[in-house]
């Protein structure tokens, strides 16, 4: 059988999964710095891997436009309708896992930000918009619209099964604490997969792990 | 006739004496001093006694007890404003002492010269008590009136008073009153008249014939109104121009003298009379002063207008005395507000103290001394505060009392002169504590009884500490001033004595010897040889150490005492030396020698606890210099003691261990200093650690015969290890911060646990034991992070060996800790153990191994130089941090980049997959 044919029609599709997976070992293998702040190390590796080489890779080696990445508006029209059309259940399903299961004795908010409204604030727009959009542009931009996208809304869930075993792997197994990234990525999946738009879907994305932090906060 | 018969009666007496001499003798004409010589022989009276009583008899009226008066004050110390009490002790007085009058009076310093305006301050005081005045309603509604009679309070029915006062020069008692020669007004009818009394007298001629003439003798008394002479002689106005010596009274009714005074002008006669016929009978008399009010007076303070203590006590007074108009008893002490004013019974004076404040008293009442009058009085008399008053204004008068002329000493002496004399009995409530004593009573005492002195400079000599007490002090010890001088000598005399004084500051073993409240001087004995001059070589040397107290009061004067103390000194160079032992095989058991070498050659012996650092500048070398003072030893040790003797300067050496015996035999050691010279022993350590052995010893010195002491302290401690860096370049000890002493220098501390170093040094650590010859009783384990360490070193220093271990580290991150350890088991040699057992009775149980250790941990640092502040510490601080972070970006990029290119370059070689349409065409 000749694999030149085969590897040259799915050349795209190879070359996008193996720079994922590889991306995905380089972060979860990457030797650690003595010397350094720990938080500080993820934060620069993970800009560094979920955002600058998925923009090197599109650009450099498959040649394509950041639009390839999702970075542009909604391919549907009324594609923010989604937005709320995909959070409110989401939401709902984490309010009912909060009456249900003791989430919030499990689930950790640092109590700074449980005690300061201003820090509050700033912890939910500045760290978690900047850590979801990390995560928004690998998982979904990269990971579904890009490499996952002939898939369908199978990409979603694809994609999300991807995101679980990284989380599980490298942030420590699974626990309530990671139960809203997973809600967000679900979120944001179907978000992405509507509007093919990272911004959609950041914040969608966005809006369920700040939901999800006031919903706990009430809950209290 | 008559001639006759007294010839005839003359004869026979000359015949009776004639008839009778041929008998007996012839009786002399009786005489009184006969018949007293006759009865001094009846009854055996000594002349001489009874010219003594006589004498005595004599003076007796100026000898008699007159009232006196002392008082106290409380506190005997005022100061500005505070409450001082005076109390009376009125002595002599017949009444009892709350039925004195005391009259207080009280002088203010910048205040009223009049007497009678410090007793209207004074009774003011007692009568209002401290009562607000604003409070008071005007006008009397109380009935205090208190009617005062002379002589105290309780002379109530007594008619008589006769008032006196003594003199205390002549100790002559004086009763108030005129001061007039005669005490009657006698009226002769003829003008130039005057009473006197004549006496007939017999004058013999040459003839033997005899005249009877007159004189005058002396004045009549007046007895009534009746005039009176004492010894029956007739009472006549007599002419006193006519009567100048004896006259006769020819005529028969004894009146006319001859001759008649004859006018040469007129040639008319004139008869002289002796006394005047016309008032012959008439004469008549009376005596000045009957009334014993005209005789007394009282001393009390007088209201403006009104008199105290005359029962009457009216709104004027009381508003004058300040005392509550409705309210009999203002004071509230029992006594009406004049009864307060006469001071009946107020023996205590309360007042706020003012400098220079002087207090008197003046007391009434009734002496023990009995008047002379035909009643039942005795003399009302005043005591003083002070010395009392001189008499001034004498006179005298005569009474006739009990049929007899009495002439009685008067003076005339009023308020007036009585106010100037208090001036003079004041007193200061000051000095009135000091009246009983002068001088400070004063006490030295001195510890510890006999000290030793260093004069190596090694500042290993007792303490000296002297205190002085004052026995009769009124001032707080820091209002007493003390002086300290200190003297040596070379006898217990203190012949020729050195003041050392100025030397002691000098040298900063005294820092001051005089100052206020200065009761207690501690200096530490460490005299070097200059300072005691020519004393520097005796031994033992005498101290004296002298205070000076001194109390001052004001610019009259201040009280001061001294006493001193003398403390027996050694003064040696000779020092205890301790040694560590070793047993050495005898027979079948064991003896003691010191350790290191040839006990017989004691030179190479190296005692221990002997290091010195004259400027101590660490730690350790603080603690050596410590254990000259207590040296450390472990229990279980046997230490040996030893005094340098070479020269043969002492004997007689008796050892002592914590004040018993100790003794050096044969059983104990073989040495010859133990055995036979006596100036070695060994002893065994049996106390727990913190226990404090006090070694003594006591000798006699061969060439002065003066004995001396010499001891030595020992602290027993738990053996420890101190690990430290072998190689400070290498390894050091970490930086934990400063502290400083109470002189403000800064000193760095280290960690004694942590330790630090960079990359790949090796780490050397060294052991260092504590006592030190306790590391030759040890067996060590040296580990490195819990692993045992086989290699164990032996480094050689001048201050010793020491035993350690030397680790070579790779190059390791910042951080990286290693856990240095080490673990000993010190325990004593068998044959040692055998002899605590043999000697001193120690079962072997009781000496097993000690085990003790020490980890430390060494951490890797990085090896930076930081600035130390300001934008330099900032780029220090950013070019320490850069570099990691650059590598950790730049393994990234190169990932990032490896990561690409693999990509990139791996499936260039797939070629793209062209579509259907693209093919067609």
């Amino acid at each position: 059988m000749n694999l030149v044919p085969l590897l040259s029609r799915w050349k795209r599709f190879l070359m996008t999964g193996i720079f994922v997976i590889a991306s995905l070992l380089l972060y979860g293998l990457f030797p650690a710095e003595s010397r350094l702040n720990g938080t500080v190390q993820s934060l620069v590796l993970g800009a560094a891997v979920f955002f600058v080489l998925p923009i090197l890779f599109v650009r450099m080696v498959l040649c394509e436009p950041f639009s390839t990445l999702g970075f542009r508006g909604s391919n549907r029209r009324f594609g923010v309708v989604s937005i709320p059309l995909v959070v409110v259940p989401i939401l709902s399903i984490w309010y009912v896992l909060l009456r249900t299961y003791p989430v919030a004795s499990s689930y950790d908010l640092p109590s700074t930000v449980r005690s300061s409204f201003p820090l509050f604030l700033f912890y939910e727009v500045v760290l978690v918009g900047a850590i979801a959009f990390l995560y928004e542009t690998f998982f979904r931009g990269l990971v579904q619209i890009l490499w996952l996208r002939s898939f369908g809304l199978w990409a979603v869930f694809m994609q999300l099964a991807l995101f679980l075993a990284f989380v599980v792997s490298v942030g420590g197994g699974l626990s309530w604490q990671n139960a809203p990234i997973f809600l967000a990525g679900l979120a944001s999946g179907f978000v992405a997969s509507y509007t093919g738009s990272i911004p959609y879907a950041w914040v969608s994305a966005w809006l369920v792990l700040f939901l999800s932090d006031v919903l706990i906060l009430v809950s209290r | 006739m008559r001639k006759l018969l007294s010839i005839s009666l003359m004869l026979a007496m000359v015949a009776g004496q004639v008839s009778f001499s041929g008998i007996a003798t012839a009786l002399s004409i009786p005489s009184a001093s006969s018949v007293m010589n006759d009865v001094q022989k009846r009854y055996h009276i000594n002349t001489g006694s009874v010219q003594n009583f006589g004498e005595s008899f004599n003076v007796a009226s100026t000898k008699k007890y007159a009232p006196e008066l002392s008082i106290s004050f409380s506190p005997t110390d005022p100061k500005e404003g505070q409450k001082v009490t005076a109390k009376a002790f009125p002595m002599f007085f017949s009444n009892p002492p709350d039925q004195l009058y005391y009259t207080w009076y009280l002088k203010r310093e910048n205040g009223s010269n009049d007497v009678e305006d410090w007793k209207t301050e004074a009774m003011r005081i007692i009568a209002n008590d401290g009562a607000d005045t604003n409070r008071f309603l005007p006008g009397s509604s109380d009935d205090d009136g208190y009617k005062a009679e002379h002589g105290g309070g309780d002379r109530t029915y007594v008619d008589n008073d006769w008032c006196y006062i003594r003199d205390p020069s002549d100790g002559n008692f004086y009763e108030l009153g005129p001061s007039n020669s005669s005490s009657a007004d006698f009226t002769c009818g003829t003008a130039g008249y005057q009473a006197s009394c004549i006496s007939q007298t017999q004058s013999v001629a040459s003839d033997n014939s005899s005249t009877y003439p007159y004189k005058v003798d002396g004045s009549p008394v007046c007895q009534g109104s009746a005039p009176i002479c004492p010894d029956g002689s007739l009472v006549r106005c007599v002419n006193p121009t006519v009567v100048a010596g004896t006259f006769s009274l020819t005529d028969t009714i004894q009146r006319r003298v001859y001759p008649d005074t004859v006018d040469p002008d007129t040639g008319m006669s004139t008869p002289n009379y002796v006394y005047d016929p016309a008032v012959e009978n008439n004469m008549t008399c009376r005596e000045n002063g009957t009334s014993s009010d005209d005789r007394c007076i009282h001393l009390f303070p007088n209201a403006t207008g009104h008199t105290t203590g005359d029962g009457s006590f009216g709104a004027d007074e009381e508003r004058y005395w300040m005392t509550n108009p409705a309210d009999a008893d203002t004071a509230d002490n029992g006594n009406k507000d004049e009864a307060n004013i006469v001071g009946l019974g107020r023996d205590t004076f309360t007042w706020n103290y003012q400098n220079g404040d002087m207090l008197g008293l003046v007391v009434e009442g009734v002496s023990m001394v009995p008047t002379k009058h035909d009643d039942s009085t005795m003399m009302i008399m005043w005591a003083f505060s002070g010395d009392g008053c001189r008499v001034s204004n004498t006179g005298s008068y005569n009474t006739t009392i009990k049929g007899y002329s009495v002439n009685i000493p008067t003076t005339g002496m009023g308020r007036d002169e009585f106010d100037e004399c208090l001036k003079d009995n004041l007193v200061d409530p000051l000095q009135a504590g000091q009246q009983n004593s002068k001088k400070i009573e004063l006490d030295v005492t001195a510890t510890p009884d006999n000290p030793t002195n260093d004069q190596t400079g090694e500042k290993s000599g007792d303490t000296v500490t002297a205190v002085a007490s004052i026995m009769n002090s009124t001032r707080s010890d820091a209002e007493v001033t003390y002086e300290w001088t200190v003297e040596v000598s070379d006898n217990a005399n203190m012949g020729n004595p050195l003041d050392i004084t100025d030397g002691l500051k000098e040298n900063g073993l005294l820092p001051v010897s005089r100052g206020n409240g200065l009761k207690t001087i501690s200096m530490p004995l460490n005299m070097e040889a200059d300072m005691l001059g020519g004393y520097a070589t005796n031994d033992p040397l005498y101290m004296r150490l002298t205070a000076i107290a001194t109390e001052n009061f004001n610019a009259s004067g201040d009280r001061s005492g001294h006493s001193d103390v003398i403390v027996r000194i050694n003064n040696t160079d000779k020092k205890i030396l301790a040694y560590v032992s070793k047993a050495v095989p005898y027979g079948s058991t064991y003896k003691m020698a010191l350790a290191d070498g040839d006990s017989s050659d004691t030179d190479s012996l190296t005692p221990i606890c002997r290091d010195y650092h004259a400027n101590a500048s660490t730690a350790e070398d603080a603690t050596d210099n410590l254990d000259r003072i207590a040296c450390r030893i472990i229990k279980n040790e046997i230490i040996g003691v030893r005094v340098d003797n070479s020269k043969g300067e002492y004997k007689d050496f008796k050892w002592t261990i914590d004040g018993k015996t100790l003794t050096c035999n044969a059983s104990v050691s073989d040495d010859m200093d133990c055995v036979t010279n006596g100036n070695e022993a060994f002893f065994a350590v049996v106390g727990a650690p913190g226990t404090v052995i006090n070694v003594k010893l006591d000798a006699l010195n061969v060439e002065t015969g003066k004995s001396v002491s010499l001891t030595r302290a020992f602290n027993v401690v738990e053996p420890e290890i101190v690990l430290e860096s072998a190689d400070k370049t290498a390894v050091w000890p970490r930086f934990v911060g400063q502290f400083s002493d109470i002189s403000g220098a800064m000193f760095d501390e280290y960690s004694s646990n942590f330790f630090e170093k960079y990359g790949a040094s090796t780490i050397r650590m060294q052991a260092r034991f504590v006592p030190s010859f306790t590391q030759g009783l040890s067996t060590r384990t040296w580990t490195i992070d819990g692993v045992p360490y086989p290699g164990e070193t032996v480094w050689n220093s001048t201050d010793g060996d020491f035993f350690g271990v030397e680790h070579a580290t790779a190059e390791l991150p910042v951080g990286t800790v290693f856990n240095v350890g080490m673990t000993a088991t010190i325990v004593q040699p068998v044959e040692k153990r055998m002899a605590l057992r043999d000697i001193w009775g120690i079962d072997e149980s009781q000496s097993a191994e000690v085990t003790i250790g020490k980890t430390v941990q060494v951490q890797n640092v990085a090896d930076q130089n930081t600035a130390s502040s300001g934008v330099k510490k900032f780029y220090a601080a950013l070019s320490g941090y850069v570099p990691p972070m650059l590598a950790f970006a730049f393994r990234i990029i190169l990932s990032g980049g490896l990561l690409l290119f693999a990509v990139g370059f791996l499936f260039s070689f797939v070629p793209e997959r062209v579509s259907e349409d693209m093919r067609r065409k």
